[in-house]
């Protein structure tokens, strides 16, 4: 008995100490040095493997934005229905986005109808990530191009820190501009177009939206994370914990043309 | 480490909500997840399209009269992803398939899990959060 009791316990010593000490996880790289973001990815939903680890129980919605919209199986209404209840742990990133309170306000009279995507519109950066379909990254010396399967949306990246082209219109994705600090792509995106949800509770986003992106690999993992500022909506920027992209067994992606038999909008108002 | 990974997958979930499960908008307001029901018919039509698939059958009601239901699903997209074949279903075919029923009293079941004519259930669409 003591004997098993010990040896638990070196086990757990000795592994816990291999474990502090386990170096990154090798990562592939490309030809010319940069980590390697190419493939398919799924950050949220549904893939062939079943649920993706992302997935978890739904937490007991906060009664204040329960209601009709507690189903929340988009972007925003579940996010309020999990996050607004939550209690902060001192030290913890933030849930949600420090809205000021016109902002909170309005999108708590928010309906599902209201929702974009419910028409079909692309969901916007970064909602799109979280989207129950894959994207494919496409990786040249300068630029990505990310291929998401949700809203036949598309992006392409400039990893060399240039703008390319001339003046573009506000948009959906807005324009992105991405350079490189160390192994991590930074991607500056600017020029939306007010239309968009944020992440979150956040419903109401405006011209002056402004997402950071950080992409990083972890062994054949890719790390996500998010800054969201939004002067004219937000108190201060919103800083959320990473998530975790992951390979699904996919090899390709699919067509979505959400306008093609979107017949229930009727009953979608409440 | 342990914990990191947890607080990302957290965020995730907060970040991205339950847009992870359903591609496209909400049921909880067309359907009553409470109400369940199981309908056995014929399938009369049935639609792999986006956002969402749709089976339709005809139901025989006690008295004998026949109604249309359609089948509300996940896209197609997911769901042969997740083991469906198109071939899986055809007209003529006799199904049966639990489901949500709708607030409106409509002949439309948010169609949890679909039985088909060889046996094999097989969701339709996953869990209703």
């Amino acid at each position: 008995m003591f004997r098993l009791g010990s040896a638990v316990i070196l086990m757990l010593f000795v592994s816990s100490v291999l474990f502090a000490q386990t170096p990154a996880a090798p990562i592939k790289r490309t030809a010319d040095g940069k980590p390697d973001f190419s493939g398919i990815w799924q950050g949220g939903g549904i893939s062939a493997q079943g649920p993706t680890a992302n997935i978890v129980p739904a937490a007991p919605a906060a009664p204040a934005a329960a209601g009709a919209r507690g189903g929340g199986a988009r972007g925003g209404g579940g996010a309020g229905a999990r996050g607004g209840g939550a209690a902060a742990q001192p030290g913890a990133l933030p849930t949600q986005p420090p809205m000021q309170q016109w902002a909170a306000d309005k999108s708590r009279g928010m309906k599902n109808i209201d929702d974009p995507t419910v028409h079909c519109f692309m969901p916007g950066i970064p909602r799109v990530v979280g989207m129950p379909f894959p994207l494919e990254i496409v990786q040249t010396p300068n630029k990505i191009v990310i291929l998401y399967e949700a809203f036949r949306t598309f992006r392409v990246i400039p990893t060399d820190g240039k703008k390319v082209g001339g003046e573009s219109a506000p948009s959906f994705n807005g324009d992105s501009v991405g350079h490189w600090e160390g192994d991590t792509l930074v991607v500056d995106v600017t020029n939306f177009n007010g239309k968009i949800w944020g992440p979150g509770n956040m419903k109401v986003t405006s011209a002056k939206y402004h997402v950071v992106e950080r992409y990083r690999l972890d062994g054949d993992n890719l790390i996500y994370q998010v800054v969201i500022e939004d002067p004219d909506v937000l108190t201060g920027p919103f800083s959320p914990a990473p998530t975790t992209l992951r390979r699904p067994s996919e090899t390709r992606l699919m067509e979505y043309e959400c306008l093609e038999n979107n017949i229930n909008l009727n009953s979608i108002v409440q | 480490m342990k914990s990191k990974f947890v607080a990302a997958g957290t965020a995730m979930i907060l970040l991205f909500a339950a847009v992870t499960l359903v591609a496209h908008h909400s049921n909880a307001a067309q359907f009553d997840a409470t109400k369940r029901v199981t309908i056995k018919g014929e399938v009369t039509k049935v639609e792999w399209t986006n956002p969402h698939a749709y089976i339709y059958v005809d139901v025989k009601d006690a008295a004998g009269k026949v109604v249309n239901y359609s089948l509300e699903g996940f896209p197609p997209n997911t769901l042969l992803r997740t083991g469906w074949s198109q071939k899986d279903l055809k007209q003529g075919d006799t199904i049966s398939v639990e489901g949500c029923v709708s607030r409106d009293g409509s002949p439309n079941l948010l169609a949890r899990e679909v039985t088909l004519a060889d046996g094999v259930t097989k969701k339709w669409w996953g869990p209703m959060s």
